[in-house]
């Protein structure tokens, strides 16, 4: 399966603090895009402006520079821990957790959101790992799971971040709590310029007896309730960009964790500056590679409004 | 004397003042051990756990002791000359207690037989207009009982025997409004918990407006029957009574659903200023409620307010845990919320009985 997956913000020259949102401002600014190139599952290293095709609006623009892992990366960690996470998910997850901060950058900086029906800022963004790594300590597992509204949360946090917004969302099972429904969610994440990498547990449970229409009916319902909540998640970090992972144990969580990191630190970072008045509205961007065989993973498209 | 034996033998209950005596007709014999329990239980005013502190098998023992008191005291009903409902509410109590005692512990066939059992003395209990205030307790609490029962079948998917619970709450007390209320509510969201499956929203429907012609000022009632319009998109007719409910003197959970409710309509509807509005009415209702804050943060969003919704978020995201666990986490809890009243409401009739 092809994801598309790149990250786009737009980078105001003129603004340089973060509380304010960046506003899409002709003649000033220029639009970064963020992309994973991949070969069988791999980063494909070295690739130069001449080696990329960007359509905004089907329009070919000019790549003005690339750059990789030179951008430091904010990243929201958004973890589930709602009652069904207890016991050894939650320490595999707080290892795997652990495990990414220590592997951030000096320069990179994290956020920890936590959920369960309750929705908990643990720490906002920071480059000092010592105190999330704290917080995580701390989490246990109560209640049910509300993360379409943490995602919302950590979108929203993100919202006046320019350099590679990035959200890592692990979840155990159906939104059971949220406010938001499943439809509100792929606006929000268009409208964002973070890149959303999900994890969730592969509940594929061995086939049962289904010699009763009883066991026949639950299973299919099932079935349904799964198909439907990996498609959402799937829609989500597609739309952003990012890419869903499915594990069916816990104690892989370290592995994936890690993996999606340097995945993150091979993505490259495409800036190019659009020619005249931009038209207000949504975007499509695609980006193309000139190479076979090759997966190119971004954003579909971004919305410009203009500054009020 | 044998159990079959006591089934065939008609009783009484002679009046005592402050106590209940049996005596089986024909032989005066005092029935003492079958009747200890029911004075102890007026005597001492505990809840049963604490008067018996049941283990399983003393808890089998004592059901079997209480079914006995139940079948005498049905068949003896028609001999009595001078019923003592004080007696009778405590038995029916008491079979209230023991049917509670099965359910706390999934056993609901037994549980839901010593709940009709309490429900056959409640009708021993002689006219109207003496019984109200304990009668009028006692259905209620039942229907609560019922909704419990239905409640943690439907959790344990155990949908057939949770609709039976429902369907004979209905039939026990087709004009009680808080047990259609109880029963609708189930219906309502019975589907969620079935994996996804529709919930039974028509037929819950149906019984809201049963409820709402029987009690038409009930907030509880107006709030649910909006709630299930709305979900069943007949969203002009919803609006009415979830108004209704801001305009009554309501306790704050009511307006703050209310408004919940309404801003989430208007929101749909593209009203972001309305949905504000109702949003930020709901938090001020109950500040403690973080979803409040979700939704708000939500609109200011998709009006552009993005500053306001940061600041809204951040409020909502530096929210105690333990408020949420307090409230067991806001408006997602209220369905939940008819069950977690039977207890009070137990203690009352309790309290009555004991006096």
């Amino acid at each position: 399966m092809t994801f598309w997956r790149f990250g786009f913000f737009a980078a105001l020259a003129s603004a340089t603090q973060e509380d304010q949102r960046p506003v899409f401002r002709v003649s000033t600014e220029a639009v970064q895009v963020d992309v994973f190139v991949g070969e069988d599952g791999r980063a494909v290293p070295g690739l130069l402006a001449s080696d990329f095709e960007l359509y905004d609006d089907r329009e070919l623009r000019t790549i003005d520079s690339v750059t990789v892992a030179e951008v430091p990366l904010n990243v929201v960690l958004v973890l589930d821990t709602s009652e069904s996470v207890a016991g050894e998910t939650l320490a595999h997850l707080q290892g795997a957790a652990g495990a990414f901060l220590d592997e951030l950058s000096p320069e990179d900086r994290a956020a920890l959101v936590t959920f369960s029906h309750h929705l908990s800022l643990r720490s906002g963004l920071t480059s000092d790992v010592a105190p999330l790594k704290q917080s995580l300590e701390e989490v246990k597992a109560i209640g049910g799971t509300s993360w379409q509204d943490a995602l919302f949360a950590a979108l929203e946090m993100l919202e006046v971040v320019r350099e590679r917004p990035m959200v890592l969302l692990f979840t155990d099972g159906a939104d059971t709590y949220s406010w938001l429904r499943e439809e509100q969610m792929i606006p929000l994440v268009s409208h964002s310029n973070a890149v959303v990498y999900a994890i969730t547990r592969d509940e594929r449970a061995p086939l049962p007896d289904l010699q009763t229409s009883r066991a026949q009916e639950r299973f299919r319902q099932n079935r349904r309730e799964r198909i439907r909540r990996i498609r959402l998640l799937l829609d989500v970090t597609r739309e952003s960009g990012g890419r869903l992972i499915e594990t069916s144990s816990s104690d892989r969580l370290q592995v994936i964790f890690l993996e999606i990191l340097a995945e993150v630190k091979t993505r490259y970072i495409l800036t190019y500056s659009p020619p005249g008045p931009v038209r207000s509205g949504w975007h499509d961007l695609e980006v193309k590679v000139k190479r076979k065989g090759v997966d190119v993973h971004a954003r579909r498209g971004y919305y410009y409004e203009p500054a009020p | 004397m044998a159990f079959g034996q006591a089934l065939t033998l008609a009783g009484a209950l002679i009046l005592s003042p402050g106590r209940c005596e049996f005596f089986v007709l024909g032989t005066r014999e005092p029935e003492t051990e079958l009747l200890r329990l029911v004075n102890l239980y007026r005597e001492r005013g505990a809840p049963l756990s604490d008067l018996l502190h049941l283990s399983a098998a003393e808890s089998q023992a004592f059901a079997r002791r209480v079914r006995k008191v139940r079948e005498m005291i049905a068949q003896g009903a028609q001999e009595m000359l001078e019923p003592d409902d004080a007696c009778l509410q405590a038995a029916s109590l008491l079979e209230t207690e023991i049917a509670m005692t099965f359910a706390a512990r999934s056993r609901w066939e037994e549980a839901d037989s010593h709940f009709e059992a309490a429900w056959q003395i409640s009708h021993l209990i002689e006219a109207p207009k003496r019984r109200l205030p304990f009668q009028r307790d006692w259905l209620l609490a039942t229907g609560l009982f019922h909704h419990q029962l239905i409640f943690v079948n439907v959790a344990q998917e155990a949908f057939v025997r949770a609709d039976r619970f429902l369907h004979n709450a209905v039939r026990l007390y087709p004009n009680d409004p808080e047990v259609l209320l109880a029963a609708g509510s189930i219906l309502e969201w019975s589907g969620s918990l079935r994996w996804g499956e529709p919930a039974h929203l028509k037929e819950a429907e149906e019984l809201y407006s049963r409820a709402r012609r029987l009690a038409p000022a009930d907030p509880d009632i107006l709030l649910h029957h909006g709630w299930v319009l709305e979900k069943l998109g007949r969203e002009d007719e919803a609006a009415a009574p979830l108004l209704q409910v801001l305009e009554l003197e309501a306790r704050e959970d009511f307006l703050y659903r209310s408004r919940m409710a309404l801003g989430g309509m208007a929101e749909r509807h593209g009203r972001l200023a309305d949905a504000i509005a109702h949003y930020e009415a709901a938090a001020n209702a109950i500040a403690s409620w973080q979803v409040a804050y979700v939704a708000l943060g939500h609109a200011l969003h998709a009006s552009g307010a993005h500053d306001r919704a940061r600041e809204v978020l951040d409020r909502a995201l530096a929210m105690d845990m333990k408020s949420a666990d307090e409230t067991l986490g806001g408006w997602w809890s209220y369905e939940l919320g008819i069950a977690l009243r039977f207890e009070p409401l137990f203690e009352r009739m309790r309290a009555e009985v004991m006096r």
